[in-house]
């Protein structure tokens, strides 16, 4: 009995012993900036909040990233919602917590799109249109006279089940079929499956989709944005590949990073980070890091942020929760 | 040619201190909890992947991790021989004659033998895998998505053989694990399911949590709740080391890397069917099958070297095609992905240097580890008298602590990590081998997302499956496989072969 109470009181002890206390003031020298990412580590998102903390560590700031993945990015956006606003919490956003979650009303949400303050935008990467080698589809114009005589041969895959809805809405506005989304989990399988010819179109990332086309293992035909379009294009010198949402603005679309802090943080503090970070991603060393991770324009002001932010919503709001 | 150029390249990755220290860290926690009876490398390697990541190196996690997986083969055999308790379950056969040598007072020689074996099985085990994984790679393309549903189903009902209960105990495992699979946001449609209105289950269970949950915790518990006594008593013949037996082992030892080398990377295979089939081909063989339980050395170098060749090979699968054919492979997978590394054919294109820098740790490793366990085997034994409230209080600790660091959510630490630690206490309480869910759950998972995604693709066309040479093939040999399991019905031929 007793070794098994010493082994219950050990254990009390030890978890005592690693309690942290909180802060309660703006003081990055002092206290930890905790940097919340809502995916595992060792993702696109996970590095980028680790460069920003770099950052902070650079600049004499303690800084520490937490993972906390789960519920589809809820558990962590429901965290630093309802975290105190001074500054000592942050959280690496994208696409998915702010549109996806908000207009397909995932649950167990506690929060909305002003429960968080843009501090600062982290870049944006762009989404390919790539076509397997085995197909007989050259060009954009091609792929579209291809599936509106083979509508059944109409099938993209990709990698995220929400954002899918935007592709319902690029064949609408392109006239063309309503095509099979073939979802995959994460960026890799789906590349596999088209370098074996196992599926002919699909939408993936800039930097997953450049180096296979550099090495002739598949073909880009299309961006959905404008943003990388001249980086692919220079890889072969191939003008023909087009931007999508030249025509369709609406579609002008890409995966985007940025910090946000809870609602009603103060704008002193939030102007002290924004002027870290961009000093931080001035440097050219971190610019070629954010690069190798397909991420461009790094840095800017909160408005920017705002805009992409909100821009995407609406965008999300009118178009595709109609369609659902 | 082009093969040893990239392997001179893993090497020139692995000789540094950096990745030295990593090896070594791993093959001698392996070593360690290898010796340790209480905590296996799956229930390890859960505890130290949070640690592991976030130390953001993923060439370093996963030469530690592979180093504590093969680690543990090694150090599994030191306390089967000396007390008679496997650390490991792949250690249980060796158990049978070692323990019994060492009691004829030739330890010196069962421990020499047992650690010449592992190092003869891991180094040609290492070097199937660096030619065996090359042309598997480049092959892989063409495995789609029809014929991973039908590896999958291979897959699955092989690994049924590797529980130890009956037949239908582990097919009640294996689709208990399906079940689990399926809780979490469906990848198709985006609809949740059983996740019971709780947001901690949208993205289903976390791997990692209830591992520690089904075989961590509560082989922790179940030694603690025993008043085993492990004290080691030494005599005067303890050490004893005779030349004759290492004669006798040479044949033992390359017949044991064979088999293990072939059995680690079938389905249902790997290092527990890999030592038993091992032992069970040198009684046969041997022209004294009668004293085969009475300490033969025989019985102690062929499994040995089987399991640790099994350990090496067992990597191929994973490597090449991303499908674990194992828990512990499981595991390692879980360990890639979360280092953002998916294995596959996209491995040795994406990341060489992790690829071949990892084949190269197993040689490294290899090394260390007979350095390791000749001479220190009387400071590894030592261990074993460390008071078990400290040793074990400190494991339930970084249990619980690693449990709540993987995703930072308390919630999983309370709700998943209890209902499993429950769970596998009760499936330890009634004898019952829960590695069959553990598979289940894993493979499971892929089962559906590559059968959902053939249909998707070929418009609900089933007669594919047989179409396609590769997917008849693994469809062929799962009938055969289902064939085998309804022969043996309820009968345990392993339970069988152990009261033997």
């Amino acid at each position: 009995m007793r070794n098994y109470l010493a082994f219950l009181s050990l254990i009390v002890f030890l978890f005592l012993s690693v309690q942290n206390t909180r802060a309660t003031e703006f003081q990055p020298t002092k206290k930890q900036i905790e940097i919340i990412v809502p995916y595992p580590p060792g993702g696109a998102t996970d590095r980028v909040a680790r460069l920003v903390s770099e950052i902070f560590l650079e600049h004499g700031w303690k800084s520490t990233v937490l993972n906390q993945p789960g519920g589809e990015t809820t558990i962590a956006s429901n965290n630093v919602a309802s975290a105190k606003p001074d500054g000592h919490t942050l959280y690496i956003g994208g696409n998915g917590f702010l549109d996806a979650n908000i207009v397909f009303d995932a649950p167990g949400r506690l929060y909305n799109e002003n429960s968080f303050d843009p501090v600062v935008p982290l870049g944006h990467g762009s989404l390919m249109l790539a076509v397997s080698n085995t197909s007989t589809v050259r060009t954009y114009e091609e792929f579209k006279n291809y599936v509106k005589v083979n509508p059944d041969k109409f099938k993209i895959g990709f990698w995220n089940f929400y954002t899918a809805h935007l592709f319902y809405e690029w064949a609408r506005l392109e006239g063309l079929p309503k095509p099979t989304i073939v979802t995959y989990k994460g960026s890799a399988p789906q590349i596999t499956d088209i370098l074996g010819g196992h599926i002919e179109f699909i939408f993936d990332s800039f930097t997953a989709t450049n180096k296979h086309y550099e090495a002739d293992k598949l073909r880009i035909i299309a961006s959905l944005d404008s943003k990388n379009l001249v980086r692919v294009q220079n890889i072969k010198n191939d003008k023909k590949i087009i931007n999508i949402s030249k025509d369709h603005p609406t579609l002008e679309i890409s995966t985007w990073y940025g910090i946000f802090s809870p609602a009603n943080t103060s704008q002193s503090v939030k102007q002290e980070i924004r002027d870290v970070v961009n000093a931080g991603f001035a440097k050219q060393k971190n610019i070629d890091r954010m690069a190798e991770l397909g991420i461009f324009d790094v840095g800017g002001s909160a408005e920017q942020l705002n805009r992409t932010q909100k821009d995407l919503l609406s965008f999300f709001k009118d178009t595709l929760k109609n369609m659902k | 040619m082009e093969i040893l150029n990239n392997l001179l390249a893993g090497f020139e990755i692995i000789l540094t201190w950096k990745y030295l220290l990593w090896c070594f860290i791993g093959v001698f926690l392996g070593t360690l909890i290898g010796i340790l009876p209480g905590i296996g490398s799956i229930a390890t390697i859960a505890i130290l992947l949070p640690i592991a990541i976030s130390l953001g190196d993923p060439t370093g996690t996963l030469v530690m991790m592979a180093g504590i997986y093969y680690g543990a083969q090694y150090g599994g055999s030191t306390t089967s021989i000396l007390l008679n308790i496997p650390g490991e379950t792949s250690s249980m056969i060796t158990a049978i004659d070692g323990y019994k040598m060492s009691q004829k007072g030739k330890a010196g020689s069962a421990l020499t033998v047992s650690a010449l074996g592992s190092f003869v099985g891991g180094i040609i085990g290492t070097v199937v895998v660096c030619f065996l994984a090359t042309p598997m790679i480049n092959s892989a393309l063409l495995f789609g998505p029809i014929e991973y549903t039908s590896l999958m189903i291979m897959c699955l009902l092989g690994s049924v053989f590797i529980s130890r209960n009956s037949i239908f105990v582990g097919l009640g495992m294996l689709c208990t694990g399906m079940l689990l699979a399926m809780i979490g946001a469906d990848v198709n449609s985006g609809t949740h399911r059983l996740t019971f209105g709780q947001t901690f289950l949208l993205d289903g269970i976390t791997f990692a949590i209830m591992v520690m949950g089904l075989f961590g915790l509560p082989e922790v518990l179940h030694v603690l709740l025993q008043n085993r006594n492990s004290e080691v008593k030494k005599n005067k013949k303890f050490f004893y080391f005779d030349t004759k037996d290492i004669k006798q082992s040479i044949a033992p030892c390359f017949r044991g890397t064979i088999i293990g080398s072939i059995l680690g990377v079938i389905p249902g295979g790997g290092t527990w069917i890999s030592t038993m089939a091992s032992y069970m081909i040198e009684k046969k063989i041997s022209k004294t099958p009668e004293k085969f339980g009475t300490g033969m050395v025989q019985g102690v170098a062929g499994p040995e070297s089987a399991n640790n060749a099994a350990a090496q090979t067992s990597f191929i699968p994973l490597l090449t095609l991303g499908v674990p054919f194992q828990p512990i492979m499981a595991m390692m997978l879980s360990v890639m992905l979360m280092s953002d590394i998916t294995p596959g054919p996209q491995l040795i294109t994406d990341h060489p240097n992790i690829f071949w820098a990892l084949i190269a740790s197993f040689c490294i490793g290899n090394i260390m580890l007979l350095f390791l366990n000749l001479p220190l085997i009387g400071l590894w034994v030592k261990l074993l008298n460390i008071p078990k409230v400290l040793l074990y209080s400190a494991i339930v600790f970084f249990c619980i602590l690693g449990a709540y660091k993987i995703n930072n959510n308390w919630q999983e630490v309370v709700y998943i990590l209890l209902f499993f630690t429950a769970l596998g206490y009760f499936f330890k309480k009634i004898d019952c081998d829960p590695s069959p869910l553990l598979l289940g759950f894993v493979i499971g998972g892929y089962l559906e997302e590559y059968l959902r995604r053939s249909l998707l693709l070929h418009d609900g066309n089933f007669i594919l499956f047989l179409e396609r040479p590769i997917s008849l093939f693994f469809i062929v040999i799962s009938a055969i496989i289902l064939g085998c399991l309804i022969w043996y019905k309820n009968k345990n031929i392993f339970h069988k072969f152990l009261k033997e």
